[in-house]
């Protein structure tokens, strides 16, 4: 399970960013996962309970999950079409190898800081 | 932070083994020092002032806390690990190593494929290995065995190799300049397809005695690799496996990857992919 990776680091991002800005806290950290980012939200839920308890500034901290849809576009007719396999065939031209355009993020989007 | 446990304290987090000497091991607090100075360099500063204007307001509401502050980040939560393997890259090519990264799922014989590459190419071409597993030094051995130089990863409960591993086992082994660095990953067709190592070329190899519906099943590693090495071919007779099928599936998929059937057990087949690899290695 690459997800308890995943977790820990982006436990160190919001630790590191809590130190720079010298908050005792984090409440929240909004993270954008790709449908084909190849990581289980689900998993990632699971990771963050676990990987938390052991973070002091990360105590209680809310992992807020923004999924981003895939987004595909033809090679051959430039068609975008959202698409829910990464080889998924273009729906209009019916031809294969689509560019993806979204749906890979992996991203750490923001953290709110506590200061009390 | 333990990268797999998550535990907090400073047990060992992987461990870097050469055939008949000491084991090197490397605890949490290595990695605790290398993110802190990625981070507070890269990508804290130049976001500072966004998070003011734009998220501001969205926070008040939702929350009752007046102290709360948001930060924008937009960070690759794989950052970390993506700036080590473009280091180790560098270091690769100022050396003119040719690393590639062998993955494949557990048992389609990636260690066989390499016993048989090295001993057909060990007296032409310099060449060094980096073994990955969760436990056991058992590879190796195998590799020691043929007199290549060779580091074993042990990842503990791991199951990928990560670049911060092979920025160790490189500086263990310390490959000589125009070489070919073999890695063989834990054998995982999901996990390792995440983490980039510094690689020259991902070699994902599939044995015929799995599904061919391998690549629909595991895109990212079959997208994100550039050879695929199609193993066992020796078997075909005796199993029901179409390699036309395989790859159809793999063309949909990525059409860009070059397939080689092979049987690393027999040698058949096993010339195309001597040539392949004598082709782009700039060895003299």
């Amino acid at each position: 399970m690459h997800e308890f990776s995943i977790v820990v680091n982006i436990i160190d991002i919001a630790e590191s960013t809590a130190l720079e800005h010298n908050a005792n806290g984090v409440s929240e950290v909004e993270v954008e996962v790709g449908d084909a980012s190849g990581v289980s939200i689900e998993a990632l839920e699971f990771a963050w309970e676990s990987a938390i308890a052991s973070s002091r500034p990360l105590k209680n901290t809310k992992l807020k999950i923004q999924n981003i849809p895939l987004l595909a576009r033809c090679s051959q007719c430039q068609h975008q079409y959202t698409a829910t396999e990464l080889y998924e065939a273009c729906p209009f031209c019916g031809a294969i190898n689509p560019v993806i355009i979204q749906g890979r993020e992996l991203r750490v989007k923001s953290i709110v800081l506590a200061d009390q | 932070m333990c990268d797999t446990c998550g535990c907090g304290s400073s047990e060992t987090r992987f461990t870097i083994k050469k055939p008949g000497q000491a084991e090197y091991v490397y605890a949490h607090t290595d990695h605790d020092h290398d993110h802190t100075h990625h981070h507070n360099h890269d990508h804290v500063h130049p976001h500072d002032h966004n998070h003011v204007h734009s998220h501001g307001h969205d926070f008040e509401h939702l929350h009752d806390h007046h102290n709360e502050k948001t930060i924008s980040i937009e960070t690759d939560v794989l950052q970390k690990n993506n700036l080590l393997a473009q280091r180790n890259r560098g270091y690769f090519e100022a050396k003119a190593i040719l690393a590639l990264n062998m993955v494949s799922s557990p048992g389609s014989g990636k260690t066989t494929i390499l016993e048989r590459t090295l001993h057909t190419l060990k007296d032409r071409i310099k060449i060094s290995v980096i073994e990955g597993d969760q436990q056991t030094t058992l590879d190796a051995n195998r590799i020691s065995a043929t007199t290549v130089p060779v580091v074993q990863i042990n990842t503990g409960s791991g199951c990928h190799l990560d670049a911060a591993m092979i920025n160790k086992a490189v500086k263990e082994l310390d490959p000589p300049d125009k070489s070919l660095l073999m890695i063989e990953n834990v054998g995982n067709l999901v996990c390792p397809a995440l983490f980039d190592l510094g690689e020259n070329f991902r070699v994902v190899i599939v044995s015929v005695t799995e599904g061919e519906d391998k690549p629909l099943k595991y895109p990212q590693m079959f997208m994100s690799s550039q050879i695929c090495l199609i193993n066992k071919t020796d078997l075909l007779p005796y199993v029901d496996f179409s390699v036309d099928k395989l790859k159809e599936y793999i063309n949909k998929v990525n059409h860009h990857l070059v397939c080689i059937e092979l049987s690393a057990k027999t040698g058949e087949g096993f010339d195309k992919w001597i040539d392949w690899l004598r082709g782009i290695v700039k060895s003299d």
